[in-house]
């Protein structure tokens, strides 16, 4: 047997995974370098990722004649809270970024200026700063998505990463499996740009219908850690996994309404009290992020039924704020108030709402020049970890700063040798589902998998908890994955998803279990350790695999 | 299932562009209606780049009960 044999081999000089914001930027910039690119997207790049409908603010922008603020200075008070867990570098290159990336978003014709000309701008997570620029940022992906193309990139959509490619300690590119064909796709690259967003499908939503209970997600739910699984199984290290993104939120549909409501409502018990007023001291464990406080109280108040109360908030402005919201990133929000009837009737009930790994901030480690600790990878965008939250800001920065330097890289490497018993091993192990008449469907597994990441890692994450829920999950591979069965492509990508889940899950609890102490409540709040810990636990928590075992390290290089 | 994209075939003119496009690859295409068709309703989740795209008005994605119930939606 030969290569040829296993599917379609592209040569390529810059691989990017993912054709969101960070891969679209990453692979604009990489072609300014005369290098061949090739984009490797599960979904369609025109409408692909986090800003599929478009983005309403750009944060992280600081210039003293802006807003009076240096990069330096708000990248520091943008790290108050994650101290040690994240590389103060990486967030000064976001900050002095911003700016940069801003202005390639404006050449390519976004409305990102009001119309007298200046920048709309307004306090953002660091209180008293105003570091988030509104804009009408509806057709940003539609434009990014169109410059990709005109710059000649080649692009393969609906076609997902399963593994990275490794050869003498390098990366060399990423087998793929087309979603609509089921055609198995090997890709040889001289660097490669890990750009497949955060892991958002860890969680379990409690009210939905199965399967719709899987898909509903303030997040893509397409980004379901397939880049963070792929990442760790080829040996790089990763950060921070402990912390589960979890955040205030209407149990309806995240994605139309949540974030809005939570800033300009107030947090009432069924008493009436403002919630907020009351929670004591475990909140003051929370750094001063609006959102995550709120979640905090949400979460501490434990049981009792919560409101948010709209209308003393509903005025004008609000409704014009709304709609221009709704309007830029979160378009099914104005369906959903016409059906409704008007804002203030909007009836919410808080609840904690878990997704996967906290963005940014968990994820797959990175050096200031967007290198992995393994050689040809570079990760951009939320699948990065050790960073801040650093959103569409985040994610156009590293695309921008890594495009050129893996296009640079490339232009100094020979043709990579793949090797050949890797790639026709992985291409057994992900068609192996088509062939089964006779098996368990991929979403129904995925269901039982993220109901015991729900109930046994969850907010409230205890040793007996964590130790069961590895115990499940490494069953579920065992026994269950080979009984995988896809009937379609489609099936095919929901069962080779469902295996990066458990994987990614596993890390998750190995990671929680790992930190014995609470951090970022309730990103991390273990019962049994309900204290923060600075001494021993103001760091980073590395995972990295080698020879098929996990080993952690406590603490990172920006932790010496 | 009535919740998730609903397809009115009386205006869909056949462009794609809710196959082409949908995040989730929830929309299949029936070659020999040459025509799209909702295959898995129960991935959808309500980002509304169907509604976005078709430039025919023929897209309307539905709000599932248990949203219905949240937000009072009779």
């Amino acid at each position: 047997m030969g290569l040829h044999e296993a599917g379609e081999v592209i040569s390529t000089d810059v691989l990017v995974i993912g054709g969101g914001l960070a891969g679209c930027m990453a692979a604009m910039k990489a072609r300014e370098h005369g290098v061949d690119v090739t984009i490797m997207d599960k979904e369609a790049i025109r409408r692909s990722g986090d800003a599929a409908t478009g983005m309403d603010h750009f944060p992280n922008v600081a210039h003293p004649k802006l807003n009076g603020i240096t990069p330096e200075e708000l990248a520091r008070r943008r790290g108050i809270g994650t101290e040690g867990l994240v590389d103060p570098d990486l967030n000064l290159v976001i900050t002095k970024n911003a700016l940069h990336v801003l202005a390639e978003v404006e050449k390519l014709g976004v409305r990102t200026k009001e119309e007298d000309g200046t920048y709309k701008l307004q306090s953002g997570r660091v209180i008293g700063v105003h570091d988030f620029i509104w804009y009408r940022g509806a057709d940003l992906k539609i434009k990014l998505a169109a410059e990709v193309r005109r710059r000649k990139v080649r692009v393969i959509e609906r076609t997902m990463l399963t593994r990275l490619l490794t050869s003498e300690g390098r990366v060399v590119g990423a087998t793929g499996v087309n979603i609509r064909t089921g055609e198995f796709i090997v890709v040889k690259a001289k660097a490669t740009i890990l750009a497949s967003g955060g892991a958002h499908r860890l969680y379990w939503h409690p009210y939905g219908a199965f399967p719709s209970n899987l898909f509903i997600l303030y997040q893509d739910p397409q980004s379901c850690g397939d880049g963070t699984a792929a990442a760790c199984r080829a040996g790089a290290k990763l950060a921070n996994l402990e912390f589960a993104y979890g955040h205030t939120a209407t149990m309806g549909l995240p994605r139309g309404i949540t974030m809005f409501v939570v800033p300009w409502s107030e947090l009432r018990n069924w008493e009436g009290e403002k919630i907020l007023d009351r929670v004591g001291d475990l909140v003051e464990e929370v750094p001063s992020d609006p959102i995550l406080r709120t979640s905090a109280a949400v979460f501490l108040t434990k049981g009792e039924r919560l409101s948010i109360d709209m209308a003393p908030h509903v005025n004008p402005a609000t409704r014009a704020c709304w709609s221009f919201v709704s309007a830029n990133e979160r378009p099914y929000g104005l369906r959903l108030a016409r059906l409704i009837g008007d804002l203030k009737d909007i009836p919410t009930e808080p609840r904690m709402w878990a997704s996967g790994i906290v963005r940014s901030i968990g994820g797959v480690m990175i050096d200031e020049t967007g290198r992995t600790s393994l050689p040809g990878l570079y990760a951009a965008g939320d699948v990065v970890g050790g960073s801040m939250m650093s959103g569409a800001t985040g994610a156009l920065v590293w695309g921008y700063v890594e495009g050129p330097n893996a296009a640079k890289e490339a232009l100094g490497r020979p043709e990579p040798r793949l090797q050949e018993e890797q790639v026709l091993r992985e291409k057994e192990r992900v068609l192996r589902p088509l062939g089964r008449e006779k098996g368990i469907k991929p979403l129904e597994l995925e269901n039982t998998v993220r109901k015991i990441v729900t109930d046994y890692v969850g907010f409230q994450k205890h040793e007996s908890k964590l130790n069961y829920c590895l115990q499940q999950l490494s069953w579920l591979r065992d026994e269950f994955v080979p009984q995988l069965r896809a009937d379609s492509p489609h099936e095919l990508m929901r069962a080779t998803e469902v295996q990066s889940i458990i994987d990614v899950g596993e890390l998750h609890a190995r990671s929680a279990l790992m930190r014995t102490e609470s951090r970022l409540v309730p990103w991390h709040y273990r019962v049994d350790h309900p204290r923060r810990d600075d001494e021993h636990w103001e760091k980073a928590l590395v995972v990295w695999q080698h020879d098929g075992e996990f080993e952690f390290s406590v603490g990172a290089p920006w932790n010496e | 299932m009535d919740y998730g994209p609903q397809i009115d075939y009386e205006y869909c003119n056949g462009c794609r562009a809710c196959y082409r496009n949908c995040p989730s690859d929830v929309f299949g295409w029936d070659e020999e209606k040459n025509r799209p068709v909702v295959n898995y309703p129960g991935e959808c989740h309500y980002c509304g780049v169907c509604e976005l795209e078709c430039l025919q008005l023929a897209i309307e994605v539905v709000p599932p009960v248990h949203a219905r119930v949240e937000y009072g939606i009779g």
